[in-house]
């Protein structure tokens, strides 16, 4: 072995892709080149002072920064309506908050036979669409109510300042 | 969306992650589930590791914890995309690398001095012997900081395609494989970019370190 083919192939040496014969080659030819033996030292006292080295941590306001970030990103990639579902959309809209408002004012505990009053007051309704409350699982509140289907969304009302929920319409079968 | 965003804001106050112990793909799954707290332990998991890789390939601080937080905000938007078929990682580090990638060859447009680089310098010329370690000796601490600068030196000296590639091996010990998913190149491409990195990379520091 030379020192060029010594050079070429460190890397199959130095990760263990050769089988013992090679690797012998390699070995013999550092203990009687020392240019060679050198450029093997350094980089492996350089690797391992690389690999020692303090890794930066990330400044204290990394989270809030990123959280804040992805929040307006949210917000200003809010998706345009589909243009055949504008009237639907605005139908869903008011039923969902309309159930929202009502839920947040009222609701104490969960009670999936109760109608929802955006459903009685509802829309031009064509299908069906399940309505829960997301969020922690005790607080899912099925009911149905009849709106023109327009899209999987969801809204989020303050009403329960302490605890915000979610209302998540889904595709129902007609 | 909405519900995620609202974990999220109560995410800096959210208890301990429930996810210790599930691999990344679960927790993959939990967030497309809409558990906006996966997103936390995924934000946990892999900022200080981005950090450091990015860090180490573009050699600026502060641009880099820009570049990561963009890694998040893409993982975030993506990841419904995302073909959990393959190694979330192995993800992660491909949008980061890219990024790193480009920053470096805006760079190279646009070349200008880092204060940030000409700051860094000064401080660690002028630190106040106070604030080192004095259990260790004067000239341990010198050459241990000696090497240190050399090290991180050397490295910002390998061109950007060959940098990469050292870093994710040499510092993430990353398989060839997931080098190659990362980089975008083939196995070939990616050992003898490895191979010329650890060259160059020898030639720079072994005369540093005599």
């Amino acid at each position: 072995m030379n020192c060029s083919q010594f050079r070429q192939f460190y890397s199959d040496f130095a990760d263990g892709f050769l089988d013992e014969a090679e690797a012998a080659d390699f070995q013999v030819h550092m203990v009687e080149c020392a240019a060679c033996r050198r450029f093997h030292d350094a980089l492996q006292r350089g690797c391992s002072a690389l690999q020692g080295l303090e890794p930066p941590a990330p400044s204290g306001d990394f989270d809030s920064r990123l959280f804040d970030r992805i929040m307006r990103e949210c917000e200003q990639e809010a998706p345009p309506p589909r243009p055949w579902s504008r009237f639907a959309g605005a139908a869903l809209v008011v039923a969902a908050f309309g159930l929202a408002a009502w839920e947040g004012s009222s609701w104490t505990t969960p009670n999936p036979r109760r109608p929802a009053r955006a459903a009685r007051q509802g829309s031009n309704a064509t299908e069906s669409f399940v309505v829960r409350f997301a969020g922690d699982t005790s607080l899912r509140y099925p009911g149905r109510f009849p709106v023109v289907p327009v899209s999987r969304d969801t809204f989020v009302s303050s009403a329960r300042p302490a605890q915000s929920f979610e209302i998540t319409v889904d595709w129902m079968t007609p | 969306m909405t519900l995620l965003r609202e974990k999220i804001r109560q995410t800096p106050t959210a208890p301990p992650s429930p996810f210790q112990g599930l691999g990344d793909s679960e927790v993959v799954q939990k967030f497309l589930d809409s558990d906006a707290r996966a997103f936390t332990e995924l934000v946990v998991r892999y900022q200080s590791r981005l950090l450091n890789f990015v860090y180490r390939t573009i050699g600026d601080r502060e641009r880099a914890e820009d570049l990561v937080q963009e890694v998040f905000v893409r993982v975030y938007r993506h990841l419904h995309r995302f073909d959990q078929a393959k190694k979330f990682s192995t993800w992660i580090y491909t949008i980061a690398s890219n990024l790193a990638k480009n920053e470096l060859r805006n760079r190279s447009r646009n070349p200008l001095v880092l204060f940030q680089t000409i700051k860094k310098q000064w401080e660690s010329d002028s630190r106040p012997l106070q604030f080192e370690d004095t259990s260790a000796r004067p000239d341990d601490l010198f050459r241990k900081r000696h090497l240190r600068e050399t090290v991180e030196w050397a490295v910002a000296q390998l061109p950007e395609h060959h940098r990469v590639v050292f870093v994710l091996r040499e510092l993430e010990g990353r398989s060839y494989e997931e080098i190659a998913d990362i980089t975008k190149c083939n196995l070939g491409t990616v050992k003898s970019r490895l191979n010329r990195a650890r060259n160059n990379f020898a030639a720079v520091i072994a005369p540093q370190l005599e």
